[in-house]
């Protein structure tokens, strides 16, 4: 799309689209699949990246076109070979860094791949932000590094004309406003989409998703920003005043709901917001689970031997006195006033962390800690400094030999702040603590007396 | 004759009347005024002139008179007296006119020098006038320039003063400034030290998170590598066993 006319962004006052979209789309999220907990595959935050997940198969190469912060990295827990290519360069560093094998910065018309490059070639919210004129070069691109029976698939935001203006009809303020929002210049009802690919492919499966299932910010984002009326007002005021963890509690309600439609092949009606899409020259499987195979989400990360980071482990149950983790650097996961982290081990001799706090007014009023393991005290000690602090925590023997291999470490924080004003648009009021990370266990035998 | 002797005589008293009243009024001025200075011969003063003005009065009157024939004697003799009297202003007549002549010329002289003389004193009165009214302007411009002076003096003064002050005020903020910047260099210093602290913590624990994963990876790698090898031997195993039984079936 960069360097190319777009007449919408132009007209919607749009000069530098690789810039536009650096603002809107690079975060700091934490999006490696080593960090994915397998309870987020209910977040409807990650919907969209499970139906990829269970449609690709194992060590399959997979395009992620417009792959933004690299929200399709999960899929590297199938072992795939994921590239991804978006027109901002920032993006493409952030997709890297969680874990993608390769990010190039480039448009979409013109991919700088070899024919039948990609078992996959996938996007997630992409499509809509083509320009129409646009639209079948980027077809044609896909079709030319599919290899011969390689799927293409899409999550496509969808416009419904019943509810909302065509751009032909928006008048310029209109269509700053609307474009502004979401960089939105190429939106199409569903069969155009469909039929569009049917013109490049001979198999095209589609299905209308989110009429039901909503995210909570994505409710007040249809009603607030696109003006859509088809939600009750006092169900958006509700929603309005969710905190962070109740919106969370929403959000995986909805995505346990969305993947239940999936899992149950249920036909939705349109919904004029979106539409999965499955294409491919080849005959297709089913359109949901073609290869479903969830062990990677479950299964515990090989570690070495007596050495063990819990940090990205599967099998470590971090509860919900943390948060998801972020890229402060390093990546670390911020705690509330309480955290705990299962985990299990035939013998722990010592455990050793990184932590470190943002609290304010540190040096008058220290943060006091406490650290318990399954229960007992371990140590507790005061904050005083704004730097990373190694914690070193050697296991009293009776306590290992007590725990059965299964271990709860718990940490207490005597007080939290919220680190961002109430005002604030993203509506975090998230209370935190400390952030940790590098949190190692070691099951070292105990040394011989005199030895 | 004798009116007119007496006319002359009451002349002169009054003139000396009018001289000592002009001699007294003089006295008094020079006690309060300051008179110009007399030239040294004293002609060109308003006395000296007033004096030849009164003798000049008495010779323009008198310039061509001459004494009557008289006689104090009576009968004959005063007779024979006036008539030799009469005989000898007759002789004597060229003489007599001579002198009126003399007389006449000295007068007019006298007038004359008078007039240059009153004409002199006249433009000497103008002169010091304008001299002194010179004399008052340039008092008067030199006491502006004198007043002019000292507002300027104050206002120097003052503005010394402010600037004294300016000083000493730009001395202590200047004193003020360096402490409260070597204050907030030292405090710098002291953040800057903590952040290299919190940047090299920060860096030791993403080294060390770099570290802890490249050990997993290298675990991981180890792994799958050892998990090949395996299935290649027992491939090579099952391959051999193969070998073995095709061996033994064609034997």
């Amino acid at each position: 799309m960069a360097g190319q006319k777009n007449d919408l962004y132009a007209r919607a006052g749009i000069a530098d689209v690789g810039d536009f979209y650096r603002h809107k789309f690079v975060s700091d999220e934490v999006l490696d699949a080593r960090y994915f907990k397998a309870l987020d595959r209910f977040d409807l935050r990650f919907a969209r990246t499970m139906w990829v997940f269970d449609n690709i198969r194992a060590g399959s190469d997979v395009l992620d076109l417009g792959c933004g912060a690299g929200m399709l990295a999960l899929l590297k827990r199938k072992g795939v070979t994921l590239t991804g290519i978006d027109l901002s360069p920032e993006c493409a560093r952030a997709a890297r860094r969680n874990g993608y094998d390769a990010t190039l910065t480039t448009t979409l018309s013109n991919l700088p791949f070899s024919d039948a490059s990609f078992d996959y070639v996938v996007s997630l919210d992409v499509l809509g932000h083509v320009g129409f004129e646009e639209k079948d070069a980027v077809l044609g691109e896909i079709k030319r590094v599919l290899r011969p029976g390689g799927v293409t698939m899409h999550g496509i935001e969808c416009i419904d004309r019943n509810a909302q203006k065509n751009y032909e009809e928006m008048d310029a303020d209109e269509l700053r406003r609307f474009v502004e929002i979401d960089g939105h210049v190429g939106l199409e009802e569903e069969q155009e989409h469909a039929a569009r690919f049917r013109r490049f492919f001979k198999h095209v499966a589609w299905e209308s998703r989110y009429a039901l299932c909503l995210s909570s910010e994505e409710f007040l984002k249809q009603a607030d920003q696109y003006g859509l009326n088809y939600f009750e007002r006092d169900f958006l005021d509700y929603l309005r005043g969710l905190s962070f963890k109740e919106r969370r509690a929403f959000d995986m309600a909805m995505g346990y709901v969305f993947n239940k439609i999936s899992d149950l092949n249920v036909q939705l009606p349109k919904s004029g917001l979106y539409v999965f899409l499955k294409a491919s020259q080849a005959t297709l499987g089913s359109f949901y689970n073609e290869h479903r195979d969830r062990r990677a989400l479950y299964s515990p990360n090989e570690t070495a031997g007596e050495l063990a980071c819990l940090d990205r482990n599967a099998a470590v149950t971090f509860d919900d006195g943390w948060y998801e983790p972020n890229f402060l650097p390093p990546v670390a996961r911020w705690m509330g006033k309480c955290g705990r982290i299962r985990f299990a081990s035939s013998s722990l001799s010592s455990i050793a962390l990184d932590l470190t706090t943002h609290l304010p007014d540190l040096r008058d009023h220290p943060l006091r800690l406490d650290v318990l393991l399954n229960g007992e005290q371990v140590s507790s000690f005061m904050l005083f400094r704004h730097s990373w602090l190694n914690l070193h925590l050697p296991v009293p023997t009776p306590l290992n030999l007590a725990a059965g291999g299964k271990f709860e470490l718990e940490i207490r924080a005597d007080r939290t702040w919220r680190p961002r004003p109430a005002s604030d648009e993203a509506r975090d009021d998230r209370e935190l603590s400390i952030a940790v990370c590098n949190i190692e266990i070691r099951s070292e035998p105990p040394a011989v007396a005199g030895g | 004759m004798v009116s007119e002797v007496e006319n002359i005589l009451v002349e002169i008293r009054e003139h000396v009347r009018a001289e000592e009243e002009a001699k007294r009024a003089a006295s008094g001025d020079r006690a309060t005024l300051e008179q110009p200075a007399a030239s040294p011969g004293g002609l060109t003063s308003p006395e000296s002139l007033a004096h030849l003005s009164a003798h000049l009065t008495t010779t323009a009157r008198a310039w061509d008179r001459l004494p009557p024939v008289v006689s104090n004697r009576t009968g004959m003799t005063a007779r024979i007296e006036l008539w030799i009297k009469r005989r000898l202003k007759k002789l004597g007549h060229w003489f007599t006119w001579e002198q009126v002549n003399f007389n006449s010329a000295v007068h007019h002289a006298l007038v004359e020098t008078e007039q240059a003389l009153s004409r002199q004193a006249q433009e000497l009165a103008g002169l010091r006038a304008a001299l002194a009214g010179e004399s008052e302007t340039r008092g008067n411009e030199l006491a502006q320039k004198e007043k002019e002076i000292q507002t300027l003096r104050s206002a120097i003064d003052e503005q010394a003063r402010k600037q004294a002050t300016q000083y000493a005020q730009s001395q202590a903020a200047e004193q003020e400034a360096r402490s409260a910047v070597e204050a907030r260099l030292s405090s710098l210093a002291g953040e800057l030290r903590e952040r290299d602290e919190q940047l090299s913590a920060e860096q030791r624990v993403c080294f060390k998170q770099l570290s802890l994963e490249t050990s997993e990876a290298a675990v991981l790698e180890d792994r799958g590598r050892r998990a090949i090898e395996a299935r290649v031997r027992k491939l090579e195993e099952t391959r051999d066993s193969a070998r073995d039984k095709a061996a033994d079936a064609r034997g």
